[in-house]
């Protein structure tokens, strides 16, 4: 078995992990952890689109499949910042309103849709445009192309931006634990990668350098990216869950001694 | 009879309504009453603190108007803020149930208690900005329905 292998069953895995956060989701008609899990299961895809990139006896990726790579990025990117956006203006929504009623919230959320919409048919347009030959080194064969280069910068800014967004925001969530650390690493991992990509695209535009597509940086840095998330959120929960489980305990022992109190006081037997 | 399924979809229930009523930002017991009315199907809820209890181990009651438009629950003035959400969720849970007469009913007062629990801690958890910023991304993070 390969490390390829191994990385690929890792990203299937991760996939099923967002799966199942939205499937409770649904069970409970929350469309926020819907939304993430939606999230966790496209950027999976993306991860196992760009696995046999680590193999160097693979084949070059084809265009539809780094097609299909981008489009999830940008899926998973759209419910990221989604989830990102209502988390963020359900603190600052007037009385009176939810999630269902919030116009602000409604207006952010179509317009993030439409984006997303408008990125993917930049992606296709980009890419479908030229007659492109699979290529090991496909910024440096193409990296001149406009459509390639949209479609590089498209890419990397539904990860970094999204990506980005989420471990910022784990950091000032100190009560999801010590493993939103990992989730803002993530994050981190994630805006050093788009960096390095939309960098790479410049340089090739501005100064013709080789940067090879499958370059060591990248590939890794994406995985750590993906792994270093999907890990630190399902950290996260399993932290939440012990310190729940200690919280309600608190929560029942203060309420049971509050009601003996009032039942011995004239609040109760009168 | 309780089959697992029952359980499931009690807790479910229990689930979504607790997060129907609970505010989203700071505890208020006005956007409790309008949330709560709204989900008992735009009925008026009025909470209301009473300075004596004289009905024997109440510690708290919910009733309804005549023509049922409007239901009334009441809590001890007394009680502590905590302990006051905690007796309003338990009787929120006899409105949305549309228990009747069960003042002394176990399964339904079991059922209550279990509501005002899920409810009562997660507002007491919820006090600080940070606080409810992180419980609502444990939410989204897949804890739906397990505490917050």
């Amino acid at each position: 078995m390969t490390t390829a292998h191994l990385l690929g069953a890792a990203c299937w895995a991760f996939a099923l992990v967002g799966l199942v956060v939205a499937t409770r989701g649904g069970w409970y008609r929350n469309v926020i952890p819907v939304a993430f899990g939606m999230c966790l299961l496209f950027y999976s895809l993306t991860g196992e689109n760009y696995v046999p990139l680590t193999d160097p006896g693979r084949s070059p990726l084809t265009t539809p499949e780094r097609t299909w790579g981008a489009t999830s990025a940008v899926l998973g990117g759209c419910a990221c910042v989604g989830v990102m956006m209502a988390l963020r203006q359900k603190e600052d929504r007037e009385a009176g309103l939810d999630q269902w009623t919030d116009s602000r919230l409604q207006r952010h959320l179509l317009f993030l849709v439409l984006l997303a919409s408008v990125s993917i048919a930049a992606i296709n347009l980009g890419l479908s445009r030229y007659n492109l030959d699979p290529s090991s080194n496909f910024l440096t064969d193409y990296g001149h192309l406009p459509g390639v280069v949209v479609y590089e910068i498209v890419f990397a800014a539904w990860i970094m931006i999204p990506v980005g967004t989420l471990g910022w925001t784990a950091l000032k969530a100190p009560r999801i634990g010590p493993a939103r650390w990992l989730v803002a690493v993530g994050g981190l991992f994630g805006v050093v990668w788009g960096t390095w990509k939309i960098a790479g695209v410049i340089a090739i535009l501005t100064t013709g350098s080789h940067v090879a597509d499958e370059s060591p940086v990248s590939v890794t840095l994406g995985l750590a990216t993906l792994t270093t998330n999907i890990v630190g959120v399902v950290a996260c929960v399993a932290y939440f869950l012990v310190a729940n489980r200690r919280g309600s305990r608190w929560y029942q022992r203060q309420r049971d001694a509050e009601d003996a109190y009032l039942r011995r006081s004239r609040f109760g037997r009168g | 009879m309780s089959s697992p399924l029952l359980h499931l979809t009690t807790k479910r229930d229990m689930y979504r309504l607790a997060s129907a009523i609970t505010p989203d930002g700071e505890w208020s017991f006005a956007e409790f009453e309008r949330r709560l009315g709204r989900a008992l199907g735009g009925v008026e809820v009025r909470y209301m603190e009473l300075t004596e209890f004289t009905v024997g181990d109440l510690t708290g009651l919910a009733v309804w108007s005549a023509d049922r438009s409007t239901a009334i629950i009441g809590v001890p003035a007394v009680a502590s803020s905590d302990h006051k959400i905690h007796i309003a969720g338990h009787e929120a849970w006899h409105l949305l149930a549309r228990h009747e007469g069960c003042g002394r009913c176990t399964a339904a007062e079991v059922d209550a208690e279990t509501f005002a629990l899920r409810l009562g801690s997660q507002i007491a958890r919820r006090k600080s900005r940070r606080d409810r910023q992180s419980l609502d991304l444990a939410t989204a993070f897949g804890v739906v329905g397990l505490g917050a």
